[in-house]
């Protein structure tokens, strides 16, 4: 286990459900401290990584790295401890927690499964102190309340704090949010930032860009099991390179624009998984593609301007060949900037009043 | 809502309501009736301390103030052959029973928890075992391995579990896909954890359920082969009395206590786990309840409730 391997690396990650591949060669780093937003409609290969990631499914071929040492690869007890150190935070937080379980029961579970403690003391004041830090103030009296006796927001932290008590390095957190109501969300996000300056590496799956924007220090955009596009927020989301983040951008509902400006939509629908086109499989909807999409299948590389080149890249040939274009002129041209339908930079906080 | 959806809507909770709040006369007499066998069959070498078949009087008595079912073709107090039959039918039908529920409940949990090949295995089996005709192979198994009281219980239990392993089987295989499982396992728990604290309590009722339906249908078996005479002659029982009253002329002689009692014993016994074990399974059946349909349908229905 080297000192400075990445909390969680995801390499070249495929994962099948018979001749379907729901993920195909997805690689995704990430560092403690550090918050990666996944974007992507739905079936694209988001929940799948993040179930594969939490060794919930198993992969076709790839290698999961928790700080350097592989998921896929590791068996019996080494695999327990490997699980230890990532944790799960689901969707639906009244499915997530057993009906029949306390918050007490719910938050230790996770120290009677590692066996951390022996003494019941000890393990109630670990668990109180996960609660409080999940923020659920006085968790004393919470300890002994069932699920169908919490909201939803407070269900979202009960299950936080039974996947922090074990001070994981990597939390997975599948659309955290989404099932919440608007009040409770900003306060829930605001917590895996909070996590995420405390060293914490995060994955947090969301369709949500608005989310993605305001809280990740990277975002990863898929599409039909790929990873399209990659970068920071304000640069992906200000001047998005591939065709496909362009269309999720211009679907944001944008109160300033006028309503005679037509919205590109997006035609058709994603590609089956068991019967991918050749070439890019974003090309049966794509506005911008040239013959050459059809062949060829692009790899993902830095792309954009100079100064986030190495923060920033993007799967798209057009892109590529714009560059080589320009190379000795300016950087980074892009379909988008071509055919003048770049969109606005949506950054706009839809949540609601600070709670 | 339209009126007559509102109608509906109230008609349903209404009915809802009253199954649920319904005191259960069927219930509670089908507890109080095992309840009186249980501590009669206990009480019988106290009551009647000559054993079954002591002789009291003349044969086929009619019924009496002493002898209150009257006697026997062999002069012996029918009350005191109920009592004493009924420790043996019961005896059979509480560990073919509960046998039959360990081996269907252990195959059901584990196929349909793990699937894959064990699940698809287990799923022949029972197929074969559902198709065979149970009572020419309980004949056949009898005539080759003799007639003791243990034999019978295993060969009941041997052709019962099936159909609560495939009971289980279903269950397991649901509860087994809640989230709450799936985040057990990514949390690092073992398959047993799993199996033992999230499983089990779920299927629980339904173990219950069958526990009780499988005691009555080893009763009803167990005096099948009495009347078959694939039994231990040494013993007495209901299905005993049965057949002993048919084979010495009970009915020719027209003495219809000695063949009665030992039959509606029987059938009140049969009915009463029937009656327990439905209740079991409608506590457990998530079409039957609410109350097991997931919490935000439990909230759901809890708030209906409130606002009625």
């Amino acid at each position: 286990m080297s000192e400075d391997a990445p909390a969680l690396a995801i390499d070249r990650l495929d994962v099948r459900y018979g001749a379907r591949k729901a993920v195909d060669d997805v690689s995704v780093t990430v560092r403690g401290g550090e918050l990666v937003a996944v974007v992507g409609e739905s079936g694209c290969g988001k929940t799948s990584t993040a179930m594969a990631a939490v060794g919930l499914v198993r992969p076709a071929a790839g290698s999961i790295r928790v700080n350097g040492v592989d998921l896929v690869a590791t068996r019996g007890r080494r695999r327990r401890e490997l699980l230890r150190s990532i944790q799960l935070i689901c969707q639906d937080p009244y499915e997530a927690l057993d009906p029949r379980f306390t918050v007490e029961d719910v938050v230790s579970e996770p120290l009677l499964v590692h066996r951390v403690t022996t003494s019941g003391a000890e393990r109630r004041r670990l668990v109180v102190a996960a609660l409080e830090r999940a923020g659920i103030p006085s968790a004393d009296s919470y300890l002994g309340r069932y699920p169908h006796q919490l909201s939803g927001g407070q269900l979202q932290r009960v299950a936080i704090a039974s996947a922090i008590v074990l001070e994981p390095e990597v939390l997975i957190a599948d659309e955290p949010v989404s099932m919440l109501d608007v009040s409770m969300r900003a306060g829930v996000l605001r917590l895996f930032a909070d996590l995420r300056d405390a060293g914490i590496a995060i994955v947090m799956i969301t369709h949500d860009l608005i989310t993605a924007a305001q809280y990740a220090d990277r975002v990863v955009v898929m599409y039909a099991g790929r990873v399209v596009e990659e970068g920071r927020p304000d640069v992906v989301l200000s001047s998005p390179l591939h065709p496909y983040t362009q269309a999720l951008l211009a679907a944001v509902p944008d109160p300033e624009r006028s309503r005679d400006t037509a919205r590109p939509a997006l035609p058709g629908e994603p590609p089956d998984l068991a019967a991918l086109p050749p070439g890019c499989r974003f090309r049966p909807r794509c506005a911008a593609a040239i013959d050459a999409c059809a062949t060829i299948d692009p790899e993902l590389a830095p792309a954009g301007q100079r100064a986030s080149r190495d923060l920033h890249r993007v799967a798209c040939i057009r892109v590529e060949a714009a560059r080589s274009e320009t190379a000795s002129g300016r950087a980074g041209a892009a379909p988008a900037e071509a055919d003048g339908t770049r969109p606005r930079l949506p950054v706009r906080s839809t949540e609601g009043p600070v709670s | 809502m339209s009126a007559a959806a509102e109608v509906l809507a109230r008609g349903r909770r209404r009915t809802r309501r009253r199954t649920r709040r319904l005191p259960s006369p069927g219930l509670a007499f089908s507890v109080a009736l095992l309840g009186v066998f249980a501590v009669g069959a206990l009480a019988a070498p106290a009551l009647f301390p000559d054993g079954s078949g002591a002789q009291v009087g003349a044969p086929y008595a009619t019924p009496s103030g002493a002898h209150l079912l009257g006697l026997d073709d062999a002069g012996a107090d029918v009350v005191a052959e109920l009592l004493w039959g009924a420790r043996v039918s019961l005896l059979v039908g509480v560990l073919a029973g509960v046998m039959t529920v360990i081996l269907g409940g252990v195959a059901g949990l584990v196929s349909g928890y793990f699937g894959g090949w064990f699940e698809a295995l287990l799923m022949r089996v029972t197929d074969f075992f559902l198709v065979i005709p149970v009572l020419p192979v309980m004949i056949v198994v009898a005539a080759l391995y003799g007639t003791r009281l243990v034999n019978t219980i295993v060969i009941i239990a041997l052709l019962s579990w099936p159909g609560t392993a495939r009971v289980v089987r279903s269950q397991a295989k649901t509860v087994r896909q809640r989230l709450y499982v799936r985040r057990a396992r990514a949390m690092g728990a073992s398959h047993g954890r799993t199996l033992v604290h999230h499983v089990l309590p779920q299927v629980a009722p339904l173990l219950g359920a069958s526990t009780a339906l499988a005691i009555g249908h080893a009763i009803f078996f167990e005096a099948a082969l009495r009347f078959l005479g694939l039994a231990d002659r040494n013993t007495t029982s209901w299905g005993q009395m049965i057949a002993d009253s048919f084979e010495r002329g009970a009915i020719t002689a027209e003495a219809w206590w000695v063949l009665l009692p030992p039959g509606l014993a029987i059938g009140l016994v049969l009915l009463s786990t029937t009656v327990i074990g439905r209740r079991f399974e409608q506590r457990t059946n998530p079409r039957l309840a609410v109350s097991h349909l997931g919490l935000r349908s439990f909230r759901r229905a809890a708030a209906a409730k409130e606002a009625s």
